[in-house]
């Protein structure tokens, strides 16, 4: 796992933060830092809040109260000015992947450094196919989106997310719709990318496998109030977490639903 | 069978006995959930020792018996029941249902706030029109900002794979106006009026028009699914997150395209319509050369911008409404299907609309 010393950087911290739509929060008490270079997983049932969070964090959706700061700029009170400047901080792979249909991979890939403006077109090539070849869909590059599977997709869209040189990728639920053993691979490249870029990455998920792969901490989402049940590695937390979440962690349903009081 | 029910001191007893199945359920439901119900506050026991088989409906009576009890106030006993079965009639438990809320509207209430939210999408459809309208002078001024392949693109689809059915349209049109009118004119022996009367009709007002329904229907729609599907599929907040403006990068070469396509297109519908209308002036002996010539002397070179000009506008409208639709399409199957009719219908109203302002402002400036 990758270190999380107290002196690493902190490129995230949410402090009492509340998100939700059109000003009501559905989701609150959201506390916790990401240290840069960590894999952080939010986690938690379906339903739970960690998509909310995770739009909140991408500046899809303004934070109801609370703090919430992402590569230093400020969500809540920075204004349009913090929104772009956490967008050119970050990268994101879409559940789906959301590739552009009508670009091929490479071109997908090389239209975030086209934006940028800073690269000829031969160095932007060079550049889209090196990112290519890190999610080992170099020779792929050439097919349209609609042409590969879904884990294909899904690296081609880590390799867009990561074009930019984000200081932060999010990744929201990589491992849906894959099976197991491509969602495997899909988590050992997360690490491999995480320890060879020192970038941080942010996983929506709930996918224990995958959690017990990739996560150095991670924060679990829940309750009937929907509200953060606990924080921490999630070997600490299916060890000594609050209950819910150990049950969250070593797959356990709930309980019996309470019987009629009159029965 | 019948069940065999006994109730003494405040506690019925229901045995059920043979096999429970959907008929039988059926059968019984009525009777069996009444008995049930008479138990009021009192205990209820469900036998069900000497039935052979309980299916999957069965086990539904034995859940509604057990809700019925338990909503009531009462007690209730199952008996004979293995442990999975159990379990699973445990399950109807006393929580009723939230009654379903009355409907807390009215007629006139209805009326109004349906106004103001039409009211409140026209105001939104005209800012974001205007806004398009913006970028696209940004774009021509920028042209090293523009996605020139899909500028191009667009271009190609409404303008040229457009050509043959606007013309074709536009020129059956203009062969019924002039086929209906004749006998009209015929009354007053103003027959050989025909062609100053369909260069005007057409080149003012058919030609454009026609160009624009059809536009609304290929192009205007197109651009809803197409931006809509990108709405669903989550590539509209892909690029909002690359921090590429979506309106920018979508709606721009749309409308750019349209813009340039359509007043072109407008010519040769109106070319189209104006030939169509020659047609019924065979039978009439007039050529082609006489007809023309009638054509060209009823109209100048205001007539023919003013066409021009109100397809470029129809053009921006549609682009712009086709465009907004799909940037506003929502979550669910139908929702770019729905996006796709929006623009359609809206656009077709807002373009008839619109010739019928155009129409009143050029007659107030007297061209």
């Amino acid at each position: 796992m990758l270190t999380t010393a107290a002196s690493t950087e902190t490129v995230i911290e949410a402090k009492d933060l509340s998100v939700g739509y059109g000003g009501r929060a559905v989701l609150t008490g959201i506390n916790f830092t990401v240290a840069s270079g960590e894999v952080f997983v939010i986690a938690g049932g379906s339903g739970c809040g960690k998509s909310t969070l995770m739009k909140a964090m991408i500046t899809l959706l303004p934070p109801v109260a609370g703090t919430l700061r992402i590569a230093g700029h400020d969500l809540v009170t920075g204004g349009d000015e913090a929104v772009n400047d956490v967008r050119r901080s970050i990268g994101v792979m879409y559940q789906g992947g959301a590739l552009f249909g009508g670009l091929t991979v490479l071109e997908n890939v090389r239209l975030a450094l086209e934006e940028q403006g800073l690269f000829t077109w031969t160095e932007m090539n060079s550049l889209a196919l090196s990112l290519l070849a890190m999610v080992d869909l170099d020779e792929h590059c050439n097919k349209m989106p609609s042409a590969l599977s879904g884990g294909m997709q899904k690296r081609a869209a880590v390799a867009r997310a990561m074009a930019m040189n984000p200081q932060i990728v999010f990744l929201d639920e990589p491992s849906a719709g894959l099976d197991p053993i491509s969602s495997a691979g899909f988590d050992q490249m997360v690490v491999r990318l995480a320890r060879s870029t020192g970038r941080t990455f942010v996983v929506v998920t709930h996918e224990l496998p995958s959690i017990f792969t990739i996560a150095d901490r991670m924060v679990v989402l829940g309750g009937a109030q929907k509200t953060q049940l606990a924080i921490g590695s999630p070997k600490e937390l299916l060890e000594s977490g609050p209950p819910d979440v150990r049950r969250f962690l070593a797959r356990q349903p709930e309980e019996d639903r309470p019987q009629g009081a009159a029965s | 069978m019948s069940p065999d029910v006994q109730t003494s001191a405040g506690t019925t007893v229901i045995a059920l006995e043979g096999e429970l199945d959907d008929v039988r359920v059926r059968n019984l439901w009525e009777d069996v959930v009444g008995r049930a119900r008479a138990g009021g506050t009192g205990s209820v026991v469900v036998d069900a020792t000497k039935l052979s088989e309980v299916g999957g409906t069965g086990l539904l009576l034995l859940a509604e018996i057990r809700r019925t009890v338990v909503w009531a106030g009462g007690t209730i006993e199952m008996r004979g029941l293995t442990a999975d079965q159990a379990s699973l009639v445990e399950r109807a438990v006393g929580h009723k249902p939230p009654e379903p809320r009355e409907e807390d509207s009215h007629f006139v209430s209805d009326v109004g706030e349906t106004a103001f939210r039409a009211l409140d999408e026209l105001a939104d459809t005209v800012r974001f029109i205007g806004e398009a309208a913006i970028d696209l002078g940004y774009a021509i001024r920028h042209p090293g900002s523009l996605r020139w392949r899909d500028l191009l693109r667009v271009m190609g689809q409404s303008g040229i794979d457009s050509m043959p059915v606007t013309c074709m349209l536009s020129g059956i049109v203009g062969f019924i106006i002039a086929y209906q009118m004749m006998p009209a004119l015929d009354r007053y022996g103003a027959a050989d009026q025909t062609p100053t009367i369909m260069g005007f009709a057409i080149i003012r007002e058919l030609g454009p028009l026609v160009t624009a329904i059809i536009l609304a229907g290929r192009s205007g729609s197109a651009f809803a699914a197409e931006i809509g599907t990108m709405k669903v599929t989550e590539e509209v907040n892909a690029l909002t997150t690359m921090g590429l403006n979506p309106e920018r990068f979508l709606v721009t070469p749309r409308v750019l395209a349209v813009a340039i396509t359509t007043p072109l297109l407008s010519v040769f519908a109106s070319f189209a319509g104006v030939l169509g209308g020659w047609l019924p002036m065979i039978a009439r002996d007039m050529s082609l050369e006489l007809y023309l010539q009638g054509v060209r002397n009823s109209i100048d070179q205001v007539d023919f911008l003013q066409g021009v000009f109100k397809a470029f506008v129809f053009a921006v409208v549609i682009g712009g409404i086709g465009c907004r639709s799909g940037l506003k399409t929502q979550v669910g199957p139908g929702a770019v299907g729905a996006s796709t009719t929006r623009a359609v219908v809206a656009g077709i109203v807002a373009i008839i609309v619109l010739d019928g302002v155009l129409v009143g402002l050029f007659h107030a400036l007297g061209i």
